[in-house]
């Protein structure tokens, strides 16, 4: 005799492999699994280049008073332009691009300082010609940082709000990522 | 007979069973990518780059003479040239100090102990570097040392991407550890100085300082005549003040100044209009003494008008690549 007892219908198959599928779906996109391997090691070899890269760009050159990172940020803070900054870590980040490095590495810079008046720390981005990371592509930028000593006044009045004019450190926020 | 269908696979078994088993596999699929990057094999190998490349570029390195530790006969690692040089060489750091211990310039490379690691490397056929930088003590078997690691290290600058030193074996897998660094090398001291004639009213020589007393200076900026020799070179000099040019001679600022050689080695280069003054170390072995400042005299008769600034090398800026595996 035929029964359908213990059966299974093609339905119940169909219910089954959608289950299956939007679980599975669900706990790939919700969850992040951070493995070392594939994320911690990239973004430290990431930040250690940056770290580099504004260390050796903080270095005084025999003969020289100032570093060029400090020059940079001067002239920065005078209202000049950033391009030699950029130029430079772009060839302290971008070269020997034939090696490991598939995408080339972008980056834009911040500046932190006090604002004389009221006392606060503010954060300025110098956005002229600079990227953003784009969020929506795999990008995953990484923040490094660095102290910048200004052993001089800036020479002209500073297009930032209340940039005390005297000799001071500031924060340089270099953000970076590969798009 | 009776037909009967017991044992017998239904049509609607059969299509539910497959679109369970496609939808199974495509699960397995799906998940089997997020273990696979737990394997530990290259964390491992991206590990050891990290380590060799922070003691290339952030430790000076160091040598110690003699039996025990607590002897305590520090001293550079590059300088040591004894027959036991593989027991005395404990850490091969490049990092460029003047101070043994104290680790002051992270990220700027001494030229001297790159070059001194290039040699012992080649001479140990590829070993110094495993024994002293990577610290991989080898397996022994049948007079061969076995390593666990392999290794490749480049140093290229930034400017032409041009190789400057490379070490280990150049062919490697695609996937291997890896680290960048951002270098900077010292060159030995340099210093090119233009010579312009009609900036000043002639006097007959022109004076280039090797001040040894200005501790104010970092000591990595302060000449060591000692270790790297001194190295000047006059350009822009014209063929009428070459032919003028008589010889160089070396004093000790003092009043009256003491002569100590009146006519160093030199040369001069009539095509790129340069006169070069290059001396080893060995030249000024007891003759000078640091605290006290010296000069460099050029002589012209007759009477030329020179002048000048001194310009000193800046740093190379390099890349330092580690490839683990």
């Amino acid at each position: 005799m035929v029964d359908n007892i213990g059966q299974l219908y093609t339905i119940e198959g169909v219910a089954a492999a959608i289950l299956m599928i939007f679980t599975t779906y669900l706990v790939l996109t919700t969850t992040t699994i951070m493995t070392p391997a594939d994320t911690h090691v990239i973004d430290m070899q990431l930040e250690q280049l940056g770290n580099d890269a504004l260390a050796m760009m903080d270095v005084i050159d025999p003969g020289d008073t100032s570093s060029p990172l400090e020059n940079y940020v001067m002239d920065w803070i005078s209202g000049g332009n950033l391009d030699e900054f950029k130029e430079m870590f772009d060839d302290y980040v971008n070269s020997n691009f034939e090696g490991k490095d598939i995408r080339p590495i972008s980056f834009n810079a911040y500046i932190i300082y006090r604002n004389n008046t009221s006392g606060d720390v503010i954060k300025e981005n110098f956005k002229s010609g600079f990227l953003e990371p784009d969020r929506s592509r795999s990008a995953r930028p990484v923040s490094v940082t660095r102290w910048v000593h200004l052993t001089k006044p800036p020479l002209t009045k500073p297009p930032l709000p209340d940039f005390d004019s005297r000799p001071q450190s500031v924060l340089l926020e270099v953000i970076l990522w590969r798009d | 007979m009776k037909l009967d269908d017991s044992g017998q696979l239904s049509l609607d078994f059969l299509i539910g069973f497959t679109i369970f088993l496609v939808a199974f596999i495509i699960v397995i699929t799906m998940t089997s990518g997020l273990i696979v990057s737990l394997m530990s094999k290259t964390i491992d190998y991206d590990a050891v780059a990290y380590r060799t490349g922070v003691i290339l570029v952030e430790d000076p390195g160091i040598g110690i003479l003699g039996e025990r530790l607590d002897e305590n006969i520090v001293t550079k690692w590059e300088d040591i040239t004894t027959t036991f040089w593989a027991d005395d060489i404990y850490r091969a750091g490049l990092a460029a100090t003047n101070d043994l211990i104290k680790k002051k310039y992270p990220g700027i490379l001494s030229q001297e102990k790159i070059s001194r690691l290039v040699e012992l490397n080649s001479i140990t056929k590829n070993e110094f570097v495993h024994e002293k930088v990577l610290f991989d003590k080898p397996v022994h078997q049948g007079g061969a040392s076995l390593y666990s690691y392999r290794y490749y290290i480049t140093l290229k600058s930034i400017g032409d991407g041009g190789v400057l030193e490379e070490l280990g074996e150049s062919e490697h897998p695609y996937n291997t550890g890896y680290i960048k660094r951002v270098v900077k090398i010292n060159l030995t001291y340099k210093t090119p100085i233009d010579v312009y004639s009609q900036t000043q009213p002639g006097t007959g020589s022109y004076i280039v300082s090797l001040n040894l007393s200005d501790q104010s200076l970092y000591s990595l900026y302060q000449p060591d005549p000692w270790n790297e020799g001194v190295y000047i070179v006059l350009s822009n000099v014209t063929p009428a003040m070459q032919a003028n040019f008589s010889n160089v001679s070396f004093y000790q600022y003092a009043d009256p100044p003491v002569l100590i050689n009146g006519s160093v080695p030199n040369s001069t280069k009539p095509y790129d209009n340069k006169i070069e003054v290059n001396l080893d170390p060995d030249f000024f072995d007891g003759i000078i003494e640091q605290g006290y400042n010296y000069y460099f005299k050029f002589n012209f008769t007759p009477d030329t008008t020179v002048g000048g600034s001194t310009k000193y090398a800046a740093f190379l800026p390099a890349i330092l690549e580690v490839y683990i595996w």
